[in-house]
Formats: structure tokens, C-alpha cells, sequence
């Protein structure tokens, strides 16, 4: 079973299964069971590359202590799969220094936000999820015009996918919330420096489990409660939900989302084939949006 | 003579069972009647001519009116979601609380015709038919037309399918509360940890045992906090073991049915007994008298060398619930016959262990639960089901819109085909399947053809 699952698959899994078993240098492949699709597409992933491949459980759930006992187990096991590899467990010391270091250019990165493009600042949070976060992302200078203010909202944004964030402020808006999975939504909290002195995993729980917004989580409340408290505090006039095909968890949400908020929301199925067919349609469809923002 | 008939037919020969001295359980009655309720599906299906069969029928058909009537009676009604057949053997431990799947809604859109118009009130909610035919589950809760708003929801998430996880939230934000509880993804034991074999044969650690143990602890409080009662382990051993009088007389219905030489009864009917399975179709008891009506005609059939289908008809393991219930009639019209079933619940057709302390022992059945594993694990079993019963082939149903059905066929298929060298074909069909009968038809065909040319 060598090649990739294709209809009915979501893109974004079909090109993230590619882009691995194309990558030269790995010893290893993490996936997370943050939707089903990704859960599953564990297993084939595991056919298609010769090295092992490790399943993180996310929970679902969040309320009690079960959830979270589940997310620190996991994360233990995450460290020992990675000590198998070869790696070692960090000093503590070194530890702190990475935290130091990685907070610093989280909140450097948020701080620039509003001087890039909105396509410079995903290029910017795409390589800081990657893991790169060195001073000199943030140094550059790249003024971004000004706009309505406006937000993007999705699951994980492939780079064919980002012509839409020229298109949008082409038009007039600028986007001020990058709620993508790959955006800034997935930032986790500041980690608490003392709090992660005495406790790391603990911490770590804390900064990504406890706090970072997603439809995916049962009950999602928690979500919609981010949703309206950040678009009040960006002031936006306009949202774009942003979603591939088969995406059930957030082409779900879309209903609830354009209920629930009292601005103009509009949803995009970025198609089966990024960059080819549906963006001269999207860009209509994105047209007449900024037209009733406006 | 054991044969299928259709609905026309059985009104006559329902006259006739009766003058013969039918006699029949509080729900009985003449199968029309349903038809004029909305069951218009009935119309169109070929139904086995048994007494039991009737049974068995009026006892699905029913199950609204007897949530209806245990309402009235003040019985706390519960509504489990998704994980198919372990935590109603909690719930029915309870005397006087009744649970049901209201995933069962997704037949609804194929029994009543869509004349209920549920799979339109899910479109309008923004689920539409990119998404698995359990939407109509939120359709059946905003008409409140079909079975009565439970007094207490459970469900599982996270190693499950998202559409249903989606459309679970969706019901919960049109104003319906949900307890949820989280199924940890199976996952093989790691080297030195502790580990435990499953009633299904699969592996799992102890670890995650330990965690769906103490879910089902807190399903288990809010039982007992909804019904003002204590529940003592030896009344959950209680309910285990009728559980097990359930699962004992549908595996031996099974074997029979799936291993005689002629076919003693109808896919349809084989289908809608082992859906009883996972929630005893509201009545525990009378499930365990349905079964048995229905394993006693099956042994008689095969006793006196009858049957419904020609001996030459070929063995077909299917797999995955079908959205239209015509489709098994058609297999059976173009020379197939059920020999093993897997409905995506084959840990609630496995014995659960009686010899742990009983919420051990339902944990391991919740984790041995096909679908929270790996589709390989899948596949062994159904591997090993297909050696049991002798099929020659078999049929992937792929169910429209559920999002594990793109990502598992190929791996379900490769495998049978690798360990038993028998044709493996995939098909899907929506809820009415009438407008692709001639394309559904000649896929089936083809594969009993390809077996016959061995």
C-alpha cells in the first residue's frame, strides 16, 4: 500500500502525506489525532515511510481531570519515543533558556503582526510552528497597508491556499486575525516562568492544552467564547472561514460561526486542487464581501 | 414454505397466521400499519414470511412508542451516542431507565422515504450531505416527531468519527446538553508496559483501560444522580449478564444462519437482529425473546433442509451498515447470500468478561471497539469472521459522507485480499438507493459472478 488515499480525503492530510514520505531526512513522523482524518491518516503514513511514526492522543474532551491526564501521559510518551530515537531529555537549565528564548520571539512575532502583510506574517508563523524562531524572523521591516480589519478562521492553510490573503487586502481589507491552525490562533499562553520551573509538563499542559481555542474540542464553547471576545478586541468588520473539502469538523461549524457573530462572515471551500478552478470564483465571492463590509 | 415476501403479501398471510392462532407480543400486529405511520420503505422490501420475522419487524418499528409509553411511565430515558453497545449495559443495570442510540435516526430518512424531512432540516442547519446520514439525527430533535427528547445524552469522543463528533456539537449548540466522555485511540502497548488482551482479540494498554474505567465511573454517577439510585457492581453483573444472553443467542444465530448449508434467513432480517445488539431496541427482555423466536425457526429451517435462497447462491461477507436496507434484498436477488457481518460494533456482539470486576471489564469492551483502533486491526478481525463463517467474497459499504470510509477501504480491502484471496468489492449508497439499483445491481453481479468462475 504505497500510494496516498485521495477522494473523499482532505487535501491538507493528501499534501501532508505527500510532502513527508517526499522529505529526505526524518527519523521519525509525530501526528496528532486532532481530527479523524489525521488519526487515520497515522496508518498510512506508517506504510509510506520507513521510518516510525508516532500517534499523539489529543483529547477531545477538556472538562475534569481525565482530558488532561490523558494530554501529560502523552507527553511523557512523546519523550520516550524521542529518547528511543536517540534523543535526550533536556537539562533543566537548558530547558529554562528555551522557554526564555521562545517566549520572547512568541511575543516579538505578535508584536509585528500588524507591520507585515498578512501573507509576510503566515510565512512568519508557519516557520515559527516549524520550530524556527530565531530573533532576526522578527527584525525585518515590511509595511502593510491599512484596510478594514478583517479575520481569516480555518484549519491549517496550505501554502497554494495563501493567494487568497492578497486577494483579500487587494481588495481593501487587511487582516488582522490569521485564525488558521497554522496562524496565530495555535499559539499557546506564555508560559508561566515559575510555574514551568517546578512543573515543565504541567506548564506545558497548561500553555497548549488548557488554552488554545479549537472547534474540534468537546464541548466547544470555549471556542465561540474566544471567537466573540477576539473580534471585538480587533475590532473586525468581517470574517472568512476558510476550509478544504471534507473538513467536517469546521465545514460544520460555519452554520453556528455566521450565527453567532454580527458581522459579516463568509465561507471559502478552498477545493479539491489548490490554485486552479475555484479561486476566480472565490475572488467573486470575496468581491462581493468586502462590498457589504464596506 | 420458507420464503421472502412482500408487503402486499403478508397482509394475507398475516390473516392467515391469525386464523391459524397466531399469537403474538404486545407490540404485534400487522406489518401495514407501519406503513401508515410513514414506513413507506416497507413497500418496497422483501420481508422473510416468519412469525418470528414478524416479531421482529413490529418490535423495530415499535421502539418509538415504547420510549413514548416509558416516558409516560416515568422511566428516566437516556440516550447514548456513538460508542454502540457498551454504556447501555450500564444504563439497563437501572430498572427504570431506558436507553437508546439516537444515531438510529440515519435510518430514518431510508425508512420513512425522507418523508419526514429530517435530511432537509440538517441542510438547513448547515449540514449537509458532505456530512455521514446521522444528520438526520438532528432533524428527528428539532421535529421531536420521532422518539422523545432524552432526559440525559451521553457521548463519546476522540478516537471517532468527526462527522458524528461534528453533528454531536451541533445538536448540543441547538440547545440539547451533552455529557461527553472521551475514547482514547487504541494504540499497541509499548515495550514493559503494562498491557491486557481485549474480548476481541486486540491489545491494549492498561493505562487506557484504567482511563475509560474511570469515564464510565462518571457515566455511571450521573446515572445514579439522575435516578436518585445507588448502582451496587452486582447489579451492573447483573445487567452484564443479561447483556450476554443477548450476545450468546445472536452469535449462535449467526454461526447457523451464516454456516447452513441453505440459507435460513433473509440479509434484511439477519441485519435489523443484529442491530439489536447495541441498545436491545429499548426492551432488553423482549430482545432476548426476539432472538430466540428468531434462532428457533432458523433451526427448524435448517432441520427440514429449507431454506429461502438456491444452494448455488454465493457466501458474501458484508461489511458497514447499509443507509438503504434495499440493498440487502438486492444482494440476495443477484445470487448472494449474508455469511458474516461486520456493522462497525463487533464488540457488542463478543462475550463481556464476567469473571472481572464489572467496570473493568466493560472498559476493555468499549477499547475493543473496532473503530478506535487501527483499520489493520479491522481487518484481522474481519479476517478472521469471514474464515468462521466461509464467505467467498466480500463488500465494503461505504457509508456517503463519514470520514473514516475514505482512508480505511483500501486497508480493509488489501488486507482480505492479501490473507484470503477472495474479491473485495467497495460500494456506496444513500439513503435511497433507487435511482443507482441497475449500477448497485451489476456491481453485485460482477462479484458473484467473478466467485462462481473460481
Amino acid at each position: 500500500m504505497r500510494s496516498r488515499p485521495s477522494a473523499g480525503v482532505c487535501l491538507y492530510l493528501q499534501s501532508w502525506l505527500c510532502a513527508v514520505q517526499a522529505e529526505p531526512e526524518k527519523d521519525a513522523v509525530i501526528m496528532t489525532t486532532l481530527c479523524d482524518p489525521m488519526r487515520r491518516g497515522a496508518e498510512w503514513m506508517a506504510e509510506l515511510v520507513e521510518c516510525p511514526v508516532f500517534l499523539f492522543a489529543v483529547p477531545s474532551t477538556w472538562q475534569g481531570s481525565i482530558p488532561r491526564r490523558l494530554y501529560r501521559d502523552e507527553l511523557h510518551r512523546l519523550g520516550r519515543f524521542l529518547e528511543k530515537l536517540g534523543g535526550t531529555a533536556p537539562e533543566r537549565e537548558s530547558l529554562m533558556e528555551w522557554r526564555v528564548n521562545y517566549d520572547a520571539a512568541r511575543r516579538n512575532l505578535r508584536n509585528r503582526q500588524h507591520d507585515l502583510s498578512a501573507y509576510r506574517f503566515f510565512e512568519m508563523l508557519v516557520e515559527f510552528h516549524s520550530g524556527s524562531f530565531s530573533a532576526s524572523l522578527v527584525n525585518e521591516t515590511c509595511p502593510s497597508r491599512g484596510g478594514i480589519p478583517v479575520g481569516i478562521l480555518g484549519g491549517p492553510l496550505l501554502r497554494d491556499s495563501t493567494v487568497l490573503l492578497n486577494q483579500i487586502e487587494s481588495l481593501g481589507g487587511k487582516i488582522v486575525l490569521n485564525g488558521m491552525e497554522n496562524g496565530e490562533r495555535t499559539l499557546p499562553l506564555p508560559f508561566d516562568p515559575e510555574r514551568f520551573r517546578d512543573d515543565p509538563i504541567e506548564e506545558l499542559v497548561h500553555a497548549y492544552f488548557d488554552s488554545i481555542p479549537d472547534p474540534a474540542r468537546r464541548p466547544n464553547d470555549g471556542f465561540y467564547t474566544w471567537l466573540q471576545e477576539i473580534t471585538l478586541v480587533r475590532a473586525l468588520r468581517g470574517l472568512a472561514v476558510l476550509y478544504y473539502p471534507w473538513c467536517d469538523l469546521w465545514h460544520a461549524e460555519i452554520h453556528r460561526i455566521k450565527e453567532t457573530l454580527s458581522i459579516p462572515v463568509i465561507d471559502i471551500n478552498l477545493g479539491e486542487t489548490p490554485g486552479a478552478g475555484d479561486s476566480a470564483r472565490a475572488l467573486t465571492r470575496i468581491q462581493s464581501w468586502m462590498d457589504l463590509i464596506r | 414454505m420458507p420464503r421472502k415476501i412482500s408487503l402486499d403479501e403478508w397482509d394475507v398471510h398475516y390473516e392467515h397466521l391469525r386464523v391459524q392462532g397466531l399469537t403474538e407480543p404486545f407490540y404485534g400486529g400487522p406489518l401495514r400499519r407501519h406503513v401508515c405511520d410513514g414506513d413507506f420503505r416497507l413497500l418496497k422490501l422483501q420481508l422473510d414470511n416468519s412469525p418470528a420475522a414478524l416479531r421482529l419487524w413490529n418490535f423495530l418499528l415499535t421502539e418509538e412508542d415504547r420510549l413514548h409509553q416509558a416516558r409516560r411511565e416515568g422511566k428516566k430515558i437516556v440516550g447514548t451516542m456513538k460508542d454502540l453497545g457498551t454504556v447501555p449495559v450500564l444504563a439497563f443495570s437501572f430498572p427504570d431507565v431506558v436507553a437508546f442510540y439516537p444515531d438510529g435516526a440515519w435510518w430514518i430518512p431510508c425508512v420513512m422515504e425522507l418523508s419526514a424531512g429530517l435530511l432537509n432540516i440538517a441542510d438547513s442547519l448547515g449540514i449537509d450531505e458532505s456530512f455521514c446520514p446521522v444528520r438526520a439525527m438532528l432533524g428527528a430533535f428539532e421535529t421531536r416527531a420521532h422518539f422523545p427528547i432524552p432526559d440525559r445524552l451521553f457521548c463519546s469522543v476522540g478516537a471517532t468519527c468527526d462527522d458524528f463528533s461534528a453533528i454531536a456539537q451541533r445538536l448540543e449548540a441547538m440547545g440539547h446538553p451533552i455529557i461527553w466522555w472521551e475514547m482514547p485511540p487504541r494504540r499497541e502497548p509499548e515495550e514493559d508496559e503494562a498491557s491486557v488482551r481485549l474480548p476481541s482479540g486486540f491489545s491494549a494498554p492498561q493505562q487506557l483501560i484504567d482511563l475509560v474505567k474511570m469515564e464510565f465511573q462518571r457515566i455511571r454517577e450521573e446515572l445514579e444522580t439522575l435516578t436518585h439510585e445507588t448502582l451496587p457492581d452486582e447489579r451492573i453483573r447483573e445487567g452484564i449478564h443479561a447483556a450476554n444472553r443477548v450476545r450468546a443467542l445472536l452469535d449462535e444465530l449467526r454461526l447457523a444462519t451464516f454456516t447452513a448449508e441453505r440459507t435460513p434467513l433473509p440479509a434484511l432480517e439477519m441485519q435489523i437482529a443484529e442491530m439489536l445488539a447495541i441498545h436491545f431496541c429499548s426492551n432488553r427482555e423482549e430482545t432476548i425473546n426476539v432472538l430466540q423466536d428468531l434462532l428457533e425457526e432458523v433451526h427448524s429451517r435448517i432441520q427440514k433442509n429449507e431454506g429461502i435462497l438456491s444452494r448455488s447462491a454465493v457466501r458474501v461477507f458484508w461489511i458497514n451498515p447499509v443507509a438503504d436496507l434495499r440493498l440487502m434484498n438486492w444482494l440476495e436477488e443477484c445470487g448472494g447470500r449474508l455469511c458474516g457481518s461486520e456493522y462497525l460494533f463487533c464488540h457488542a456482539l463478543d462475550p463481556i468478561p464476567e469473571d472481572l470486576p464489572p467496570m473493568e471489564a466493560l472498559a476493555r469492551m468499549a477499547l475493543a471497539d473496532p473503530m478506535v483502533g487501527s483499520s489493520s486491526d479491522r481487518a484481522e478481525r474481519i479476517c478472521r469472521d469471514i474464515r468462521r463463517f466461509g464467505a467467498q467474497a466480500a463488500v465494503i459499504s461505504r457509508i456517503p459522507g463519514a470520514s473514516h470510509c475514505a482512508l480505511e477501504g483500501r486497508i480493509l480491502r488489501n488486507k482480505i485480499q492479501t490473507v484470503l484471496d477472495i474479491p473485495v468489492i467497495e460500494l456506496e449508497a444513500p439513503p435511497l438507493a433507487d435511482s443507482m439499483e441497475p449500477t448497485l445491481r451489476t456491481r453485485l453481479e460482477a462479484l458473484v459472478e467473478t466467485v462462481k468462475r473460481k
